[in-house]
């Protein structure tokens, strides 16, 4: 327990009370929306997440699909961009960080070029190149494309994780009968841990939540995930589905962005600078 | 010397391979579209995909667009007032959970109200923005108002007040990213300059400015920088919330490239538009690295000296 | 048998760390590389342990050449300046780290651990992670780590650098038992003379990517090759009084004619010198009784409990004394003040270096021991 003086106490309290009605609009706008999806005309009722389980009709007598599909696509997108990236940026910052080989110096100033670059304005050029590449409106294409715009980012972080290891302790491994890689996977993983954690939240919140990727390089309804789900719903003059029902797929769009958010609660809190802003 | 030479030409097929599919990603994806960008922002590229050379077409056109005045003052605009109301907020956030309140359990609850707006999906987020100020009476403002005065009538706010929607959402959305560097900066404050000021008898006030503000000053200035490089690119929520309405109130640069491009089908303008915009936000990052640098290389001096 | 033979080591930005370094090492020799920083001594020690590739050069253990080896295959320990201990493995796991490689069983290898454990004394700590240790603990750790392979040879790094001065001194024991238990052959790299003449059989004296000189601590301290030798050996450092070899045997220095009393190599007549003398055979009177003394200014005067120790000036050459009869303290104090003088002779034992070239030219072949 902190030992306090009297005026600090006090302008703790103040400061305590200034802030609970700083957040508070913020806290009843969910905390209500989130509400509506448990009501329905003025009823407590679990009837609004009707398409859990299969399609659901609505007042207007229009038919809203079940969710299965866009939450399997959404899981497989999520894992897929997860991983891959968690990997592939531990390579290459091992690379970047500890190898010495030609091209060292322009690959790193790249990066930093390449991990606060506008991506979102490529995606006219994205979307030639998958045409191209014969894989425009499927989900690998998507994944193919979330990844190498969020990799310069991962790298990075990575990078400096690596660059933080003392020389010593590799040096150790070696002299310990270890070679490069061994050393790697027994000693030197263990020591970007938290790094590769948090690599893995972004990744995965980014990832779950990603709409605008889904919505200029997919077409059709073949391949929904989450976030076009709900948004077809949802266009901004004209809400088809009433509130209460796009707040149910709220709540389960969101269950394991929360989970996930306790889970790793401390690392996002440690101000993790670089991977933190793309959650769209 | 063959030694050497062997050894430098193995470590380069190693590090290439560590290297490899980052590469290819990046290129393929990444780098290959940039280019292609500028590219494309000389074609008449459309619909019908027929590539066909057209110069600065494109360029005057947008210079011709009667449309695009009005754009760069919304995007200005825009960048201006959410950039600084995010600062503004931020430094509060930070020096109220931080500094005056010293429980951990408070600012970590504070914290991570804050950073839920961040971690919501764009697509629940704009809708929970629409909901709270839906026109009908059904909205929850147009519900609070009537609460308090029978006679209200319900207001669109996002048709009539589009702008200040915008501005506060994104402002909202923004908050925890900088509280928390904000934060942690102050943290690392040794407390001794505290203590120090306490013994002259500063007000909390003066504190702020002059020990809190000079202290972090290097991570306000990279919040915004960061905070205006996202807000030029960034136009999801806009798109999600407002779609650039009503009649291009809230268009801004980058989301009439979206709209260019997606919507009319006219890839090659849309690509001349987000060049330009390409081009300021490289400038600005070059100016940003330069400032570093400078203050890297006077920290150095004054270190020396 | 360590050989190093023509070690060069540069590096793209055109500094050389290592030229012409020639070294030999006896199997179960504690060898010192001594010198201050930057002359080399670490990235010697790092190529012979093949964490760094030469430029030029061999190395060969046992006459097998092992300048391409890995550092795995060249069965060596080596104890870090930062321990280096693997923080997410338990000590047990960090002592038996390097039998695991080597593809021994888990019950073997943490017997073995064990064992070594025991002998530094820290097997109360096997289960712990190193973030919870002291310093002290952690070195003995590394140290664990480092012997529990039975290596050929054993590299330690500035091992003691991190510790405080008491600690200094109980690690250095438990070092140098281990090694004469194990008759390791042992090469430690430090920039402490006093922990240097501790631990080594011999050490190598090193300035600017070279030897200077390679002997036992006596030689060493007792004949010194040149002057960077001379003036790095002994605390305090020796004097160094400037002068002039007027004649085949005479001395000038600080206009007083002092004849030399010790057999020369050469003849230095027309040469500036630096007369090297250590502190305690630095002669010291009151009065002039013998007109080859020479004056002294008194600077500072500190009694240390066992004996004095006089600061002053001869000429522009700043001199140490060590000085036992401590009833003369309150005197020594009257001549700070400037009311009283005193002269030295430089004793029956001394280094006489040529200048620019700093080379010791005492024959001590001729001199008495």
């Amino acid at each position: 327990m902190l030992d306090l003086t009297h005026s600090e106490k006090k302008k703790q309290n103040i400061a305590i009370v200034v802030m609970i009605l700083f957040v508070l609009p913020i806290v009843f706008m969910f905390i209500v929306f989130f509400g509506l999806a448990f009501f329905k005309d003025g009823h407590f009722t679990m009837k609004n997440f009707a398409f859990v389980l299969g399609p659901m009709q609505l007042r207007d007598q229009t038919t809203i699909k079940p969710i299965g599909l866009a939450l399997r696509n959404s899981i497989i997108f999520t894992l897929g961009v997860t991983c891959s990236e968690v990997l592939i940026s531990l390579l290459a910052g091992f690379a970047l960080s500890r190898l010495h080989f030609t091209g060292r110096k322009t690959i790193q100033t790249g990066l930093l070029v390449l991990r606060m670059f506008p991506t979102l304005l490529l995606l006219i050029a994205v979307l030639y190149v998958l045409i191209t590449l014969h894989i425009v409106n499927t989900l690998k294409g998507v994944v193919l494309v979330a990844l190498a715009f969020r990799l310069p980012g991962s790298t990075f972080i990575i990078k400096n994780f690596f660059d933080g290891i003392p020389r010593d302790v590799e040096n150790s491994t070696l002299v310990d009968g270890c070679t490069r890689f061994s050393g790697f996977r027994q000693v030197i993983i263990y020591l970007v841990k938290p790094g590769i954690v948090s690599i893995a939240v972004f990744s995965f919140l980014s990832a779950w939540s990603n709409f605008i990727l889904f919505n200029t390089l997919l077409f059709g309804n073949k391949t929904p995930v989450m976030a076009t789900y709900i948004r077809a719903l949802t266009r901004n003059e004209q809400m088809i589905a009433p509130y209460s029902v796009v707040a149910a797929m709220g709540i389960v769009y969101m269950i394991p962005v929360i989970v996930f958010f306790i889970i790793t609660q401390k690392q996002l809190m440690e101000g993790n600078i670089g991977g933190g802003k793309g959650v769209s | 010397m063959r030694f050497q030479e062997e050894s430098v030409k193995g470590k380069n097929v190693q590090a290439y391979a560590f290297l490899s599919p980052f590469l290819i990603l990046v290129s393929l994806f990444y780098i290959a579209p940039a280019i292609l960008t500028i590219v494309m922002s000389f074609t008449g590229l459309d619909g019908s995909f027929i590539w066909e050379f057209v110069g600065f077409e494109n360029y005057r056109k947008i210079f011709l667009d009667p449309n695009t005045l009005q754009i760069l003052k919304n995007t200005i605009m825009y960048i201006v007032v959410t950039m600084l109301l995010i600062l503004v907020l931020d430094l509060f956030i930070a020096v109220m959970t931080t500094y005056f309140i010293k429980s951990d359990s408070w600012a970590s609850f504070f914290k991570t109200i804050i950073m839920l707006p961040m971690i919501t999906p764009s697509v629940i987020y704009s809708v929970l923005w629409i909901w709270y100020l839906d026109a009908s009476d059904a909205g929850f403002i147009n519900t609070l108002f009537r609460f308090f005065n029978h006679s209200f009538q319900p207001v669109n706010w996002i048709a009539k007040y589009p702008f200040q929607v915008i501005v506060i959402a994104q402002v909202v959305v923004a908050l925890a990213y900088g509280a928390i560097i904000f934060s942690s900066a102050i943290r690392s404050i040794p407390d001794n300059q505290f203590k120090a000021a306490h013994v002259d008898g500063a007000s909390e006030w003066e504190i702020v400015k002059s020990i809190i503000i000079p202290n972090i000053r290097p991570h306000i200035k990279f919040i915004a920088m960061w905070e205006t490089l996202g807000l030029m690119t960034n136009y999801i929520n806009i798109l999600l919330i407002t779609n650039g309405g009503p009649l291009n109130r809230t268009e801004v640069w980058a989301l009439s490239a979206y709209h260019k491009a997606f919507i009319d089908q006219q890839y090659g303008y849309g690509a001349a538009i987000s060049v330009l915009l390409i081009l300021v936000v490289l400038m600005l990052m070059l100016l940003f690295q330069f400032a570093t640098k400078h203050r890297q290389m006077k920290e150095k001096e004054a270190e020396n000296a | 048998m360590i050989e190093i033979k023509n070690l060069k080591k540069a590096y793209a930005t055109n500094v050389v760390a290592l030229e012409k370094f020639n070294l030999t090492i006896q199997d179960g020799e504690f060898v010192a590389l001594l010198g201050p920083s930057g002359c080399g001594k670490s990235t010697t020690l790092n190529c012979i342990a093949g964490l760094l590739d030469p430029t030029e050069g061999e190395i060969l253990f046992d006459g097998k050449d092992v300048t391409k080896d890995a550092p795995k295959d060249r069965n060596i320990g080596m104890v870090f300046q930062s321990y280096a201990l693997y923080p997410h493995l338990s000590v047990l796991d960090n002592i038996a780290f390097p039998l695991k490689q080597k593809g021994i069983g888990k019950e073997e290898r943490h017997e073995k651990a064990r064992i070594v454990a025991k002998k530094l004394q820290i097997e109360h700590l096997l289960g712990r992670k190193p973030a919870q240790l002291s310093g002290g603990q952690q070195q003995r750790v590394a140290m664990c780590r480092a012997i529990v392979k039975e290596p050929h040879i054993l590299l330690l790094d500035e091992p003691m650098s991190n510790l405080d001065a008491r600690l200094k001194i109980e690690i250095r024991e438990v070092i140098k038992s281990i090694q004469q238990e194990l008759k390791v052959t042992a090469i430690i790299v430090t920039h402490d003379q006093e922990e240097a003449m501790a631990l080594a059989d011999k050490i190598a004296i090193l300035d600017g990517g070279r030897i200077q000189q390679y002997d036992t601590p006596d030689m060493l301290y007792e004949q010194p090759a040149n002057l960077f030798v001379a003036n790095f050996m002994g605390n305090p450092p020796m004097n160094f009084l400037k002068g002039k070899m007027v004649s085949k045997g005479m001395f000038e220095i600080d206009g007083v004619e002092v004849p030399c009393s010790v057999p020369l190599c050469e003849d230095a007549t027309g040469k500036e010198v630096k007369i090297g003398v250590r502190s305690h055979m630095t002669g010291m009177s009151f009065v002039r009784d013998d007109a080859h003394r020479i004056p002294m200014k008194v600077r500072i005067v500190e009694n240390l409990g066992k004996e004095l120790l006089v600061y002053g000036d001869v000429g522009l050459s700043e001199v140490r004394i060590s000085y036992p009869d401590k009833s003369k303290y309150p005197l020594l104090r009257e001549c700070v003040a400037g009311k009283g003088e005193v002269w030295i002779s430089l004793g029956k034992k001394y280094n006489v270096f040529t200048l620019p070239e700093g080379m010791n030219i005492v024959d001590f072949t001729k001199a008495g021991a």
